[in-house]
């Protein structure tokens, strides 16, 4: 029976093969590669259809057709997969919306995935003008209307979604390019960071610091105690951050400072960015002063507004700076740019560091083989597939070597 | 539809169709716990989520989730079934919840295929089965025990005397049963369980 089957693991990726034991046939080798790609269940005629490319070996084949022919794996397991990282409380109860919609249009495209970090790229619904106003897309195939994308509104993706638009659809659901859609800015553009979903879940509020934050726990798979180090120089410490909390100053010495150096540091590269009124706002920020309305910016009101400690660091620009690529952190590989500006510069640097790799290729083992990487082998499975997801930024082909590698002999 | 989902629900929570497995799972991690090697390639078990759970029953009957009232069930008991794949979160609200689903699109789907069945006869019922079974889940009644214990309780569902579906109508009764067979079958840890 599939649930009490044993699994061997199977990973080829010319660069590792491994195997244990060896309970599972073709017919279940196939049945689970299907469940696991899309979340279903096989049928007779699905274990029938699939059991032969198992006996042939074809097991990437047969990963491929179970991708393209069914909808489960771009709208229930990407879906699934990308969602917690679109809010801060991580839930898969959240509606489709265009950072999702990134992140799974990219996997599906097989293009270099970590340009989702930093390039003008998003994916957009695509249909026949209609509307009194010409403001909607007519999907003809799919008898499915959609508004168009709106940067204060979330409602194309919830139509697309609640009208069960296959996101495999290369016809209705495309690449396009974030000009005039996410901002009228093209200095604001930086990939996910510039789209409304990541801008609704992390600049309202606050001081942004959770933009680097809950990248750093969904894409490096670290949270900010793990990242902590207090061997690192305070200059980039924010003004907001109280130097003597409680009015003991080792607190901040041996605790608050361990993250605040490197995240604010960091962090600056978000200072331009706010969400106010549904809307992504970038550069020139509405404020009333004596009663009066008046942009001001670039920096973000909110940034200084907090005023703890004087001679914090001021933020006057979105400048960044890494200061943990020596020390402790230093294993996370980061991208060798140290410093420079905006969150497209800091995404550039983001997409190229190595733990990216090993974070996603982990979630992804975890997703699809149910189960955490305990054991050496599957330790090994997961640096075998960020070594290879290093050499092909393909995101897909993650999925597809997880999904080989359980799938048992 | 509702007095035939408690009734479905309440065969399910009696005839004990699936919860032989969860001594099974229970035994097999106890024996992989013993041994380095065994716990180091057995594969862990999950279940599916809300998501993971309408897709497949979608996907097995070929409903839509937008048919008749299916969304309308699906919106109002999202939250109960299971939100993660972890099978340490499954409980009571879950399954229940599955089965409620489970029923919704039973319902539509055994209407929209009756002519697959014969309503006026008890006697094609173990055919009739097999194939609805097999429509859904890759059994084999002929060499596996624990898919024929299945089927013996899924016959056991389809000739259920309770006055609940005995309304005196043989054909009104059988598409009854029908209905709660196909439910039994998606709501069973064959098809929500990994």
């Amino acid at each position: 029976m599939k649930i009490k089957k044993m699994t061997k693991g199977f990973f080829v990726l010319g660069l590792a093969t491994v195997s244990t034991s060896a309970l599972s046939n073709e017919r279940d080798q196939a049945k689970t590669l299907y469940s696991s790609l899309t979340g279903g269940t096989a049928n007779k005629d699905t274990a029938d259809k699939y059991e032969g490319y198992m006996r042939d070996k074809k097991y990437r084949e047969a990963a491929k057709e179970i991708i393209e022919s069914n909808e489960g794996f771009y709208n229930v397991t990407l879906k699934n997969f990308f969602t917690p990282m679109t809010n801060e409380d991580g839930t898969q109860f959240a509606p489709l919306n265009d950072m999702t919609a990134l992140l799974i249009g990219a996997t599906r495209d097989d293009i270099d995935f970590f340009r989702v970090f930093w390039d003008n790229i998003m994916y957009q619904f695509d249909g026949t003008l209609t509307g009194a106003n010409r403001d909607k897309y007519y999907l003809e195939d799919l008898d499915v209307t959609v508004p168009k994308y709106n940067r204060t509104k979330n409602e194309m993706y919830e139509a697309a979604e609640n009208g069960l638009v296959p996101l495999g659809n290369r016809k209705y659901f495309k690449q396009t390019q974030q000009n005039t859609y996410t901002t009228l800015d093209p200095a604001a553009i930086a990939g996910m960071f510039s789209t409304r979903g990541f801008a609704a879940a992390y600049y309202p509020d606050g001081t942004n610091r959770a933009a680097f934050a809950y990248f750093a726990q969904n894409f490096l798979c670290k949270d900010m105690a793990e990242l902590s180090d207090t061997s690192i120089p305070d200059f980039r410490v924010r003004r907001d951050v109280d130097r003597s909390p409680g009015g003991s100053s080792d607190t901040y010495k041996t605790y608050c400072v361990g993250c605040h150096a490197g995240q604010d540091a960091l962090g600056g590269a978000f200072a331009y960015y706010d969400y106010v009124d549904g809307r992504m706002v970038y550069g020139a920020h509405d404020v009333v002063i004596d009663g009066r309305a008046e942009v001001v910016g670039p920096v973000a009101p909110k940034i200084n507004a907090n005023n703890m400690f004087p001679d914090g660091k001021i933020t006057t620009s979105d400048s960044w700076i890494n200061l943990w690529t020596t020390g402790q952190n230093e294993y996370i590989g980061w991208g060798s740019q140290q410093n420079g500006n905006g969150a497209k510069e800091l995404g550039k640097m983001l997409a190229e560091t190595k733990q990216v790799r090993t974070c996603l290729s982990q979630k992804v083992f975890e997703t699809v083989c149910h189960r955490s990487p305990t054991s050496d082998m599957d330790k090994s499975i997961i640096q075998s597939m960020a070594k290879q997801f290093d050499k092909d930024r393909n995101m897909k082909n993650v999925f597809i070597n997880a999904a080989v590698a359980c799938m048992g002999e | 539809m509702k007095t035939l989902g408690l009734s479905l629900t309440m065969v399910l929570m009696f005839s004990c169709i699936e919860p032989d497995n969860a001594d099974n799972i229970k035994k097999e991690k106890k024996k992989g716990e013993v041994s380095l090697k065994s716990a180091q390639t057995t594969s862990d078990l999950a279940i599916k989520n809300f998501l993971q759970v309408n897709n497949t029953y979608s996907k097995l009957t070929g409903i839509s989730p937008n048919e008749g009232d299916i969304l309308d069930e699906y919106q109002a008991i999202q939250l109960q079934l299971p939100s993660s794949t972890d099978p340490k979160t499954l409980n009571g609200f879950n399954q229940i919840a599955s089965t409620r689903l489970a029923f919704a699109y039973c319902n539509e789907y055994i209407d929209a295929n009756e002519d697959d069945y014969n309503l006026s006869s008890t006697e094609s019922n173990r055919t009739e089965l097999i194939s609805l079974s097999q429509k859904f889940v890759d059994f084999d009644f002929n060499n596996n025990n624990d898919h024929k214990t299945f089927l013996t309780n899924l016959e056991a569902i389809l000739s259920d005397e309770d006055e609940l579906v005995n309304d005196a109508n043989a054909e009104r009764k059988k598409k009854k049963l029908l209905k709660m067979s196909c439910a039994a079958i998606l709501s069973s840890t064959y098809v929500t369980m990994f």
